[in-house]
């Protein structure tokens, strides 16, 4: 019972020392705006020539004419084919359903270029671990954990209360980076955000789980952490086959996948990503989650300060 | 100042002990086989660097585990949160939340040791003014000077009142009426019936503070006394006198003559300093009035002429050596 109630007082007081504290301006942080940055100008600049649309992109994996190309052969078929009333009807019809798909087509094309790909495999992670890696990895490189341990609060309480400490940063340097990208693609964007911000917090949790347990407990955590989002988020989480399973993002894109499903829109065929329920895709992430938090509590409880002259 | 566990603690109970304690750093070994049991009052911890002072000192407040043996505080494993309790350590160590100011340091340490909100600002005014921080309580502990630190590191050790204080090196950085400050607070704690371990190169200071010292050597603890015999070795010790003259033709008939004193162990040539004699002896007073004089008497003008300070850490390996 003693145990129990310094734990909740332990995780409280290091809650209320450490919430607004997170270390902002590391060489991380500015790592992560500077992508912030480029991809939102990229993004600003497909906005601004209104390319949202399958006016420029192909869908993925079909060689040949994309769909402006196709609109045009159409509208010219009907002049091609003359002044057949019936014919040209079919035509201009085919045609104008063709042009409204263009205009409807932004939330796809921004969906599948930015947030399945560029945000998902590559900014996320590395938005996540700008703050998590830095949680418990910037007390142990700067030597400050030594405070920490010898107070008369369980480790366990440390570990956990520092996590609670730096999840609304991970989560609110995250989706605030995802909505600023989706207001600098407009209303495609706003649409995207609307619809998957949820996914992408449940992954915000696993990340931020994940990247705090390699910063409390492993050495150079920085350098591991960038070397896991690259090799098995980026590269792993773009395999073809059930490879991509292990990565944390192919939950995220489950859902993602299924909720624009229910709106009829197929994001990618073929990839496996609607072979877990949106349930089950949540259940394994947040296991994930659990699981490194669990793993991290009981090797943080091990660790001593060796070196710290 | 009221200790959170002061209730719980059972006098009968050995305020500090170690058995058979080992400790290995990688292929080190940091410590081996130390016994210890220290009763209320001041123990200095003495050593040369790498002896397992700080090493010893982490297993006692519970900053490392030991490979072989236990550490007990009061009958409890400082390792865990209750033993915490009961420990208030100064490191050696100079790291800190270097944004934070001293006040801010010393109230978010004092809340993480369960010490009530309210009860905070009452407590900081009081160890602030004990240790002499309190006109610079809102310094930023990055533009705090090394004595400051150190001071913030006692109000810290101090913060909860425990029993047991450890303090690793208190004296480094701290001008002499800082010093003199500290010896009188630890034997106002040693009154109120504190067990302190002090480790120190300053011997000077530990012999105000205490007649009680522990020497370790090599991870292993090769004596226990009074610290006067300590101070009787070290005043024994020969050490060497750098006499640097203008004339290289003379520096051999220099040495021939101040050879015949006495209190000369011995002499040397240092290699490469053509203008340099080192004398040994134990009596650098004396000795190096004769040299003024040989000089004078000879026509030899002197450009230096100094006792070679050795490092603190020598001189206590020299104690260890016979």
């Amino acid at each position: 019972m003693d145990n129990l109630k310094a734990f909740i007082q332990g995780v409280r007081s290091i809650l209320a020392v450490h919430l607004f504290r997170a270390k902002v301006g590391h060489g991380l942080f500015w790592v992560s705006a500077g992508f912030l940055l480029l991809v939102a100008s990229v993004v600003v600049s497909v906005s601004l020539k209104n390319q949202w649309n399958y006016k420029t992109f192909k869908p993925r994996g079909q060689a040949g004419l994309n769909f402006k190309n196709s609109t045009e052969m159409i509208e010219a078929g009907s002049l091609i084919l003359g002044p057949n009333a019936g014919v040209s009807a079919i035509c201009s019809a085919i045609a104008a359903s063709g042009s409204g798909l263009m205009i409807q087509s932004g939330f796809p094309v921004f969906t599948k270029n930015v947030v399945f790909s560029v945000l998902l495999g590559f900014l996320l992670p590395l938005w996540c671990l700008t703050f998590a890696v830095e949680g418990l990895g910037a007390e142990r490189e700067g030597k400050t954990l030594f405070w920490l341990f010898s107070k008369p609060v369980p480790r366990s309480s440390i570990y956990l209360g520092k996590f609670l400490a730096i999840l609304p940063w991970v989560i609110i340097w995250s989706l605030g980076g995802f909505l600023f990208l989706a207001i600098c693609a407009g209303d495609s964007g706003i649409i995207a955000f609307n619809l998957f911000w949820q996914p992408i917090a449940f992954a915000c949790i696993t990340y931020a789980s994940v990247f705090f347990f390699m910063g409390a407990c492993l050495p150079r955590a920085s350098l591991i952490a960038l070397a896991y989002a690259f090799v098995v988020e980026t590269l792993l989480g773009s395999m073809p086959g059930s490879l991509k399973q292990l990565s944390v993002a192919f939950y995220a894109r489950c859902i993602m996948f299924q909720k624009s499903s229910d709106l009829g829109v197929i994001l990618e065929q073929g990839g496996g990503y609607g072979d877990f329920s949106q349930t089950m895709a949540i259940c394994f992430m947040l296991g994930i989650a659990l699981l490194f938090l669990v793993a991290g509590i009981f090797f943080f409880g091990k660790i001593e300060l060796r070196g710290q002259r | 100042m009221i200790g959170v566990l002061a209730d719980t603690i059972n006098s009968d109970i050995v305020p500090l002990w170690c058995k058979k304690v080992s400790k290995w750093h990688g292929n080190f070994l940091g410590l081996n086989d130390v016994s210890l049991e220290l009763r209320p009052g001041i123990t200095a911890l003495l050593g040369s660097n790498g002896s397992g002072k700080s090493t010893l000192m982490n297993l006692i407040a519970g900053q490392l585990y030991p490979d072989a043996g236990f550490v007990r505080v009061y009958g409890i494993d400082p390792w865990t949160w209750q033993g915490k309790h009961l420990v208030g350590y100064s490191p050696d160590l100079d790291y800190f939340y270097s944004s934070w100011s001293i006040k801010d340091f010393l109230a978010r340490m004092a809340y993480l040791a369960g010490i009530e909100g309210k009860r905070i600002p009452n407590l900081l005014k009081e160890v602030l003014s004990v240790v002499g921080l309190s006109l610079v309580q809102s310094t930023l502990l990055r533009r705090c000077s090394l004595g400051m630190r150190q001071r913030a590191k006692i109000a810290h050790a101090i913060l909860m009142d425990p029993p047991l204080l450890i303090l690793d090196e208190p004296f480094r950085g701290i001008d002499p009426v800082g010093r003199r400050d500290l010896v009188q607070l630890l034997l106002q704690l040693q009154s109120a019936g504190k067990t302190i371990l002090v480790s120190s190169h300053e011997l000077e200071e530990i012999e105000k503070l205490t007649n009680q010292v522990v020497m370790l050597r090599s991870g292993r603890i090769v004596s226990a006394g009074p610290v006067s015999r300590v101070r009787d070795r070290l005043l024994n010790k020969p050490v060497e006198i750098a006499l640097e003259i203008e004339s290289v033709e003379k520096i051999r008939m220099l040495a021939q003559t101040v050879l015949n004193h006495s209190d000369v162990l011995g002499v040397r040539f240092p290699e490469g300093k053509f203008h340099v004699l080192m004398v040994l002896t134990r009596k650098p007073e004396i000795v190096s009035s004769h040299l003024v004089v040989v000089s004078l008497e000879n026509n030899i003008s002197i450009r230096r002429l100094e006792v070679v300070d050795e490092a603190p850490a020598e001189v206590m390996e020299s104690l260890f050596e016979g």
